[in-house]
């Protein structure tokens, strides 16, 4: 097993599920929800039931598709994270972008540093050697507590500090910002499209990365896509086409890239902005996906002043989870999750909602404590 | 408020004002400019509407606006689209880019262009702010959608909004904090003297008006033709009326000692026995 994993690619985890290798995503929380396989071990007559828990992440050779959030705030510092990820593992990189500068993205990457910036405050709760005995079946549930001692292979990043450009200086950093490009004959409207698409084949053809290529120093390449299909990729400047025609351009798009992907050491981060696309367009962007994300943050909403959720920013979806290698994908099943961006961590978390007791409107005037016996009796009384 | 909006420093990199024919003043535009005006920034007014001779009569006194026409052809003295793009090298710190039709600048010179500048001009840091006015109506269907675009791009869109129950017109703004909140009113506006004023209109809580419609109980007397209720003089009245059965510390107690004679009938047939004796008395 020890000599396996020295064969490994850096940065990279195998599977106990399915045999694939897997990348982190830079968000500990994220990964976890990706894919935490547990393996019960039966090893009669020592032990019974022992959990193995590995830790997920994206499999190589996946396209990731994100839709952005209203105002593509909290997309940017997932992308943000997924490529600092890959620098630190001294991963290639290739940034794509034509809203903004791929370059200013890269200096704005957070910085690495060595413990949590800012750990959760769990209440230990009962510990394992307090046994349930009405809710007994809850005992073998896994406690968030457990899933952030997974092995993880993510590091930390403090998103109030910006990553040093000394450090990533030597590392293999390639960009794309749609200036020069080509026009002929292609199969998309955008000659864009066909340009990006036409780099990142050259990029995986020069670094060697496919699968049947054998360099001397292996590695995984990055793909980092920010907002693609935004009006910035509008065909030619003097159409008239609106995005709906577009939208052809970006389904087309997609399953070039998952094709392509597909078949080399690489992983695609692509966001969207989706608020501008119908639900057709999107689910054929889905389609063209292995894993579907999609962020809707509370920003100008109503869900906004909503009591239980002021902690969290948006809700967070799972839309999609390929099975790569296997014919289950793991499902998570009907908990709804929630981001949070605190000041230097982002954090995905599962959404409890408080006891629904009484109206909201007592708890929106006076915060009503929940417990029994507090000061809003009437609320009890029956 | 919308005012703070508009006069915080750092002022917000992209105001988008939208209007239409039956919605519009020029009178916000043109308060937004003379605020520029009166903290003495440059301007750099691209003129995409109107007659370009007007323009230079209006602002020939104001020596920080800087007018660029873009309305006549490049034959008549106008300048290319590509002119636009070019601010972004030429401008200095403290210049603000006001373009005057959006509408006009994209049928002239296609969506993805003026997108594009827009975007440029928005990431330019040398640029302290954009200011742009887009005519709704003015587009085509098939541009509509355009109109997201921008306002997705802006950072301060301000909509036209009609009169509602009210003398005042209104006005939709959202604005994007830098932090990552998003502000969204409806607000009332007036100018006095070239001031902007504007009030909040302020949106009924739906669980109150509830409250208040449904806790009014119907009050009987109101509905029946007849006099059910008293008036307080005959409550009065009625009060003093001692009820026959109601115990009272006046009354005498009455005399004790009554007893129950039973008297055989000629046929009675006394039984000595208790009858309810299997009971358990």
């Amino acid at each position: 097993m020890e000599k396996r994993n020295n064969n490994l690619l850096p940065g990279t985890i195998l599977s106990t599920h399915n045999g694939r290798l897997l990348i982190s995503s830079g968000v500990t929380s994220l990964d976890s929800l990706l894919g935490t396989y547990i393996t019960i071990s039966l090893q009669f007559p020592f032990k019974l039931g022992t959990y193995i828990i590995s830790g997920g992440g994206i499999p190589v050779g996946s396209v990731v598709l994100v839709e952005e959030d209203f105002r593509g705030l909290h997309s940017k510092v997932l992308l943000k994270y997924f490529l600092a990820e890959g620098l630190i593992s001294k991963h290639s990189v290739l940034i794509a972008s034509q809203d903004v500068n791929p370059y200013i993205i890269v200096k704005e990457l957070p910085a690495v540093i060595e413990t949590d910036p800012e750990p959760d405050n769990i209440n230990k709760g009962p510990t394992v050697s307090d046994k349930m005995k009405i809710a007994f079946r809850y005992q073998n549930l896994l406690s968030n507590d457990d899933l952030s001692k997974t092995r993880n292979i993510a590091h930390h990043f403090d998103l109030s500090k910006n990553i040093s450009l000394g450090d990533i200086e030597n590392l293999d950093i390639n960009y794309w910002t749609g200036q020069r490009i080509e026009t002929g004959l292609n199969t998309f409207i955008n000659p864009a499209y066909n340009d990006l698409l036409k780099s990142i084949k050259n990029k995986i053809k020069d670094g060697k990365f496919f699968l049947k290529d054998n360099p001397e120093k292996k590695t995984v390449l990055r793909i980092g896509i920010h907002s693609l299909g935004s009006p910035m990729w509008l065909p030619c400047k003097k159409s008239t086409y609106s995005i709906k025609d577009n939208s052809q351009d970006l389904h087309k798009f997609l399953f070039c890239l998952r094709t392509l992907i597909r078949s080399a050491h690489a992983v695609a981060f692509v966001t969207i902005p989706s608020y501008l696309y119908d639900e057709e367009s999107l689910d054929r962007c889905i389609h063209c996906s292995d894993v579907a994300i999609k962020l809707q943050s509370f920003s100008g909403t109503d869900l906004e002043h909503n009591q239980s959720l002021k902690d969290y920013q948006g809700f967070f979806y799972l839309t999609k989870l390929g099975a790569i290698n296997s014919l289950i994908s793991k499902h998570p099943g009907s908990i709804e999750f929630v981001f949070k961006l605190k000041r230097k961590k982002f954090l995905i978390d599962v959404l409890h909602l408080p006891p629904d007791i009484g109206d909201n409107l007592y708890q929106r005037n006076d915060s009503t404590s929940l417990s029994c016996g507090g000061s809003n009796r009437r609320l009890l009384e029956f | 408020m919308l005012k703070t909006y508009i006069n915080t420093i750092p002022y917000t990199k992209f105001i988008l004002i939208t209007d239409s024919l039956e919605n519009r003043n020029i009178k916000l535009f043109n308060y937004v400019l003379k605020q520029h005006l009166d903290q003495n920034n440059k301007i750099q007014y691209c003129v995409f509407e109107g007659v370009f001779q007007n323009k230079v009569r209006d602002y020939s006194t104001h020596v920080n606006v800087n007018l660029h026409n873009f309305v006549s052809s490049p034959t008549h003295g106008g300048q290319n689209i590509e002119a636009l793009e070019e601010l972004t090298n030429t401008t200095t710190s403290a210049d603000i880019i006001v373009i005057d039709s959006l509408a006009n600048a994209i049928l002239l010179h296609g969506l993805p262009s003026i997108y594009r500048i827009l975007n440029i001009l928005k990431n330019t840091k040398t640029i302290k702010q954009v200011i742009a006015v887009l005519h709704q109506d003015l587009l085509l269907e098939e541009f509509n959608q355009s109109v997201v675009y921008f306002k997705n791009l802006s950072t301060l869109s301000i909509e036209f909004q009609p009169k509602f129950l009210s003398d005042l017109p209104r006005l939709k703004y959202q604005y994007k904090k830098s932090g990552g909140k998003t502000i969204s009113e409806v607000e009332e506006y007036r100018f006095e003297n070239d001031n902007l004023i504007t009030n909040k209109v302020t949106k009924p809580d739906p669980s109150q008006l509830i409250d208040n419609s449904t806790s009014k109980i119907p009050n009987p007397e109101e509905l029946s033709t007849f006099r059910i209720g008293l008036t307080d003089e005959e409550k009065l009245s009625r009060d003093k009326v001692i009820l026959p059965y109601l115990p009272s510390a006046s009354e005498e107690k009455p005399e004790e000692g009554g007893k129950i004679f039973y008297k055989f009938d000629e046929v009675d047939d006394w039984d000595e026995e208790d009858p309810d004796d299997d009971l358990d008395i």
